[in-house]
């Protein structure tokens, strides 16, 4: 019962966080600002829209914008960085401890098992 | 896992600056304005010499708002890595009602200010193994010739050209001939245009790729050309006012310039 709950507690972590890497976008890396290319929104109320200046394919434009997206690796400056959060070292962790701890499970049903 | 992050996650580069349309500089051929760049942390603005204004007229390249913008993408086997920045300066000297005369410029973009979106990326990114920052902040761009220069629209207010700039480009302290196809727009002052920005303006576009290889950039333990792309794509896009921005910001009763138009270096009042 109790490995039963361990192991869809695991498997409710896997899911959850996989989750949110498709639902962030599923980006590489973990950020929290990105600088991206977007097609540029030429307004009606831009002096270059009329004059040819944007013309010759579809004009882009650079963002850096605040934006949170939950990737497949870390990005870490430092031990207690938010960037150190990602697919990667949530699931490493987690599946290392439920592994040990399934593993000292065994070790201990072995041993009562003697 | 940290060095894979340092050569995944790190790229790119580059930047450039761009534009201008320029020609040899009759009063000191091959140099186009005055300023030295400082390497190291302060990126002085260039600033056309006398002998230039007399050339055309002066576009002054520097936006407090942040508009004018300097990217590059670079090709990474996870993701494409985007950087820009907005910290561009620099100048333009170019006649619009005769564009064949040519012109002079310089445009500079320091290489602390550029931003991936991610912190550690960032610091790789000027760190000593890729731009370098400490000892090669400035990466500038002076155009020392213009070639075919085209006019492709003209209406009331406004002239689009298309043209080549050429001219040494100076990245992470090395100097190489460069070529960047341009797009560029005269606009005359009016109601509509003073809501960018005051005074006449040149808008001008580019892009063009660069070779980090040739810029002696190789990353740590030579990840350029195996995990990161040997060659760097670089946008460029600026708006230049007649306007200097200390005759712009100097719009107050207690400076005798008020908000006349600085069109000669040597006399920021007049015109």
């Amino acid at each position: 019962m109790k490995k039963r709950m361990t192991g869809s507690l695991i498997l409710a972590i896997t899911a959850l966080v996989l989750g949110l890497w498709l639902f962030t976008g599923r980006h590489a890396y973990t950020k929290f600002e990105v600088v991206e290319k977007v097609p540029l929104q030429v307004s009606s109320n831009d002096p270059l829209a009329a004059t040819g200046f944007y013309d010759g394919g579809q004009p882009e434009v650079v963002v850096h914008k605040k934006s949170f997206h939950f990737g497949l690796l870390p990005t870490p400056s430092g031990l207690f960085d938010k960037h150190a959060l990602s697919v990667a070292s949530v699931l490493g962790s987690s599946w290392s401890l439920f592994l040990v701890v399934w593993w000292l499970g065994r070790r201990k049903s072995t041993v009562n098992s003697i | 896992m940290k060095n894979v992050l340092k050569t995944a996650a790190v790229g790119m580069l580059l930047v450039s600056a761009g534009s201008a349309f320029a020609q040899s500089n009759p009063c000191n051929p091959g140099v186009s304005g005055e300023g030295d760049i400082m390497e190291g942390h302060a990126v002085v603005t260039p600033e056309p010499n006398p002998c230039q204004v007399k050339m055309g007229t002066v576009f002054y390249i520097s936006d407090p708002m942040a508009r004018n913008s300097v990217s590059f993408t670079s090709e990474a086997p996870l993701e494409d890595i985007v950087g820009t920045t907005s910290d561009v300066s620099g100048y333009v000297v170019f006649d619009p009602t005769h564009p064949s005369k040519g012109g002079s410029g310089e445009l500079v973009v320091s290489v602390s200010s550029l931003e991936t979106g991610i912190p550690l990326r960032d610091r790789h990114l000027k760190g000593p193994d890729w731009l370098d920052a400490a000892n090669h902040n400035a990466i500038s761009f002076r155009v020392a010739n213009l070639r075919d220069v085209r006019l492709i629209k003209q209406d009331d207010g406004f002239s689009t050209f298309e043209m080549t700039a050429e001219g040494p480009f100076t990245l992470h302290g090395i100097t190489r001939e460069i070529s960047v196809p341009i797009r560029a727009t005269y606009l005359e002052e009016s109601e509509q245009t003073k809501s960018k920005m005051p005074g006449n303006l040149l808008a001008a576009r580019g892009s063009f790729d660069v070779s980090l290889k040739d810029f002696g950039i190789k990353g740590m333990k030579g990840v350029v050309g195996s995990k990161v792309g040997e060659s760097i794509q670089v946008d460029i896009s600026f708006i230049g006012t007649t306007m200097a921005m200390n005759v712009q910001q100097a719009s107050n009763p207690g400076n005798p310039c008020g908000g006349k138009k600085a069109m000669n270096a040597c006399n920021p009042c007049g015109g």
